[in-house]
């Protein structure tokens, strides 16, 4: 038994069963003519054989036949039992076809006579080269089915359903594929929905079954992502499952043409929907409440200003009345008397002026008795007095909303104002109330600073949030921005009539659709 | 029918309708003929007998003395209506009187005042009251209905002509020989000032108040 040191790595390494070393020697010194010699061990009985092949990597095995020691069938055996695909190539005596065909019949590769031993070369290049190839053939399939395993491992651990769903040309569905996820978001078992796409469909309720035989239509014709959801009926009712794919589509040239297969993941979305609907719920709730608080606000204002106004402004008229009566009946002498009774009347007065400004203040009665034009015109000279902001006021005549609106809108310009006096540092406000195909539009632009993106944005800016909610509850449109020739701009609109057709109230949906 | 000016009084307030009663009293020729606590009760009572003056109260359940006052402009014309509030004459009064009083007086006047006006309207005159005659000729002279465009500068007023009359913003600034941007800026300000939005309404403005 002798070995020589492997000289590279890419030199061929033989494992050369012979009776000695000589012979051995013999053999390799064919391959001189090579482009390297190979590195090689003699062996000569099947234990050896194990420990060489326990030791190293080897390319090819070269036997000689008539080893004493170890049949070309036993050596091959050796081979097989350690599940080695090694190329196993018998050198066999002249004309010995008896002993060629039995090693054949073994298992070996090759054959090759002692007289041709040219062949040997080739012979072995060859059988590497194979035997190259049928690693590489079985560590790819080994790496397929490998993913094969990992496919199926993520696909079952997946919180959903993986699907293949193929349409064919003649409109007819199958799954191609479905991951065990169906059992758990269905309840339909796996081999039940590849034999019956039916199921999945009927899977669906009623309503939600034709939306999403529509989706599939437009995302089949157009190749649009499918993403839909829809609920379940049956025992998961209430469930909501979202199909998420993007849809291939069958061509001509591969003679798919008409065929859409949809391959994507199936969830369940019950959760969000829920957590979708209680959001609504909840600033529904708000908006309601927010409502209410304005509304019990306006009545008690409503209420103290009654009580103000007439129940105090009253008396103090008839006090009034009274004192000056009193006066006109008292005697020229002493003077004191008069000039008391005088005072008396101013203090009246004043107390008059003072309840009917705290009752005007409280609630705009001007918006009762003369409507809500008159009462911005008032509004805004007060404005202009009081802070020296010139303010023009452009009304359509006869604008007569219901009273709801009017003080809303009222309200909200007295409210706009008060910000226009509070930051803008404008010199100029202009308010436009005019009609519009049964809306009433309100506009109020001022030449001030103008608002900024942070000051819409700020979460105390309560003024703002106000003026939105109140156009909210009469189902109007609100826009501010910075005006087009600076300082500020808002307009907004709302029906002229309360409980008419709600502006804009799909597309708040859609935007609410589109939020989630 | 003597010839005595019959009154009648609509207030919901029967303390103050006492208080005007008495006034009236203490006068020869004033008599408060009926009385009435709200708008619908006044109206029943204008169809039912004659009278020579209303004194209406502003603030009124069922029908406000201006709702009333309107209804009563349109059944009785000739009716004389004052009208009596607690509120400022400078918000009220000319609102009143457009809306077809023949006067305003607030509940804070001198009883003398009030005969007079009764006196004055019966006669089918106006009567204001001095602080009122003050802000009508107030608005004569600084007139409040005065159309946006007085609002604006010699320069906006001339560029507002220009641009009414369809030249662009760039044959302006030749005619007046300024910088473009110059009269952009000019074109904003006017905007801004009269409650505009476009170039378009800037046009219709200047046809609609004769600018071009």
């Amino acid at each position: 038994m002798s070995a020589r040191p492997a000289p590279s790595e890419t030199a061929l390494r033989l494992l050369i069963l012979a009776t000695g070393a000589d012979e051995a020697a013999a053999l390799v010194a064919r391959f001189d003519d090579g482009a390297e010699r190979p590195a090689y061990r003699q062996i000569a009985d099947a234990a050896a054989l194990r420990a060489a092949l326990r030791e190293g990597r080897w390319d090819a095995a070269l036997y000689e036949f008539g080893l004493p020691g170890l049949t070309a069938v036993a050596a091959m055996k050796v081979l097989h039992g350690l599940d080695l695909d090694l190329p196993f190539i018998v050198i066999a005596d002249p004309g010995d076809e008896k002993a060629a065909v039995r090693a054949m019949r073994a298992g070996a590769h090759d054959v090759v006579f002692r007289d041709r031993l040219g062949r040997l070369i080739p012979a072995v290049e060859r059988e590497v080269r194979e035997a190259h190839q049928r690693a590489d053939h079985r560590a790819a399939l080994a790496m397929v089915q490998n993913s094969d395993v990992r496919f199926r491992g993520l696909a079952g651990s997946l919180p959903g359903m993986v699907f293949h769903l193929q349409r064919g040309a003649d409109g007819t569905f199958r799954f191609l594929y479905v991951s065990e996820g169906s059992h758990r978001l269905f309840g339909i078992k796996q081999h039940e929905l590849l034999a019956s796409p039916k199921k999945f469909f009927d899977a669906f309720e009623a309503d939600d079954r034709r939306s999403l035989e529509t989706a599939l239509d437009e995302s089949g014709a157009t190749g649009a992502p499918l993403d839909w959801a829809g609920r379940l009926r049956g025992r998961s009712r209430g469930r909501w499952v979202d199909l998420r794919s993007t849809p291939w589509r069958g061509d001509e040239t591969t003679g798919t043409h008409g065929v859409v297969s949809w391959q994507g993941i199936a969830t369940n979305v019950t959760a969000v929907k829920e957590t979708e609907a209680a959001l609504r719920a909840s600033r529904e709730q708000l908006s309601e409440l927010s409502f209410h608080l304005e509304a019990a606000r306006e009545q008690e204002r409503e209420r103290i200003a009654r009580d103000i106004h007439d129940e105090l402004g009253s008396i103090l008229v008839r006090l009034k009345i009274e004192a000056t009566l009193l006066a006109g009946k008292l005697p020229k002498e002493p003077p004191a008397l008069r000039d008391k009774a005088r005072s008396i009347e101013g203090l009246l007065d004043q107390a008059m002026g003072a309840a009917s400004r705290v009752a005007r203040e409280l609630r705009p009665g001007i918006l009762k008795e003369f409507g809500l034009p008159a009462a911005i015109e008032s509004l805004a000279e007060d404005f202009s007095q009081h802070f020296g902001i010139t303010c023009r006021v452009q009304c359509d005549d006869e604008l007569e909303p219901d009273p709801d609106t009017s003080l809303a809108l009222f309200r909200i310009v007295q409210e706009t104002l008060t910000n226009v006096a509070k930051h803008a540092h404008a010199s100029l406000v202009v308010v436009r109330l005019k009609r519009e195909k049964g809306s009433i539009a309100l506009e109020l632009r001022d030449n001030g600073r103008g608002i900024s993106e942070a000051d819409m944005t700020k979460p105390k800016s309560f003024g703002l949030r106000g003026i939105r909610e109140r156009v909210h509850s009469l189902s109007g449109e609100f826009a501010i921005a910075a005006g087009e020739h600076g300082g500020t701009h808002i307009r907004l609109r709302v029906p002229e009539k309360r409980g008419a057709e709600p502006a804009g109230a799909d597309e708040a949906d859609e935007a609410q659709h589109k939020l989630f | 029918m003597n010839d005595k000016i019959h009154v009648l009084i609509a207030d919901d307030h029967a303390i103050v309708r006492q208080g005007l009663r008495q006034i009236l009293s203490e006068t020869e020729d004033l008599v408060v003929a009926g009385e009435a606590d709200d708008g619908v009760e006044a109206l029943h009572l204008a169809r039912d007998q004659e009278w020579n003056v209303f004194l209406l109260d502003v603030s009124m359940p069922n029908r406000n003395g201006i709702d009333t006052l309107k209804q009563l402009k349109k059944e009785f014309p000739r009716l004389p209506v004052l009208i009596l509030s607690m509120h400022p004459e400078e918000q009220y009064a000319i609102r009143a009187l457009k809306a077809g009083a023949s006067g305003y007086l607030t509940k804070q006047s001198a009883p003398e005042q009030l005969v007079t006006a009764i006196r004055q309207v019966a006669q089918g005159k106006k009567y204001v009251s001095p602080t009122v005659a003050m802000q009508l000729a107030d608005a004569i002279a600084n007139d409040s209905e005065q159309p946006p465009h007085e609002l604006l500068s010699d320069r906006e007023y001339e560029v507002l002509k220009l641009i009414a009359t369809g030249k662009t913003l760039t044959q302006i600034a030749e005619e007046l020989n300024l910088a473009v941007a110059t009269i952009s800026t000019f074109r904003a300000r006017i905007l801004t000032k009269l409650g505009l939005s476009s170039t378009a309404e800037l046009i219709r403005y200047g046809l609609e108040h004769g600018l071009t």
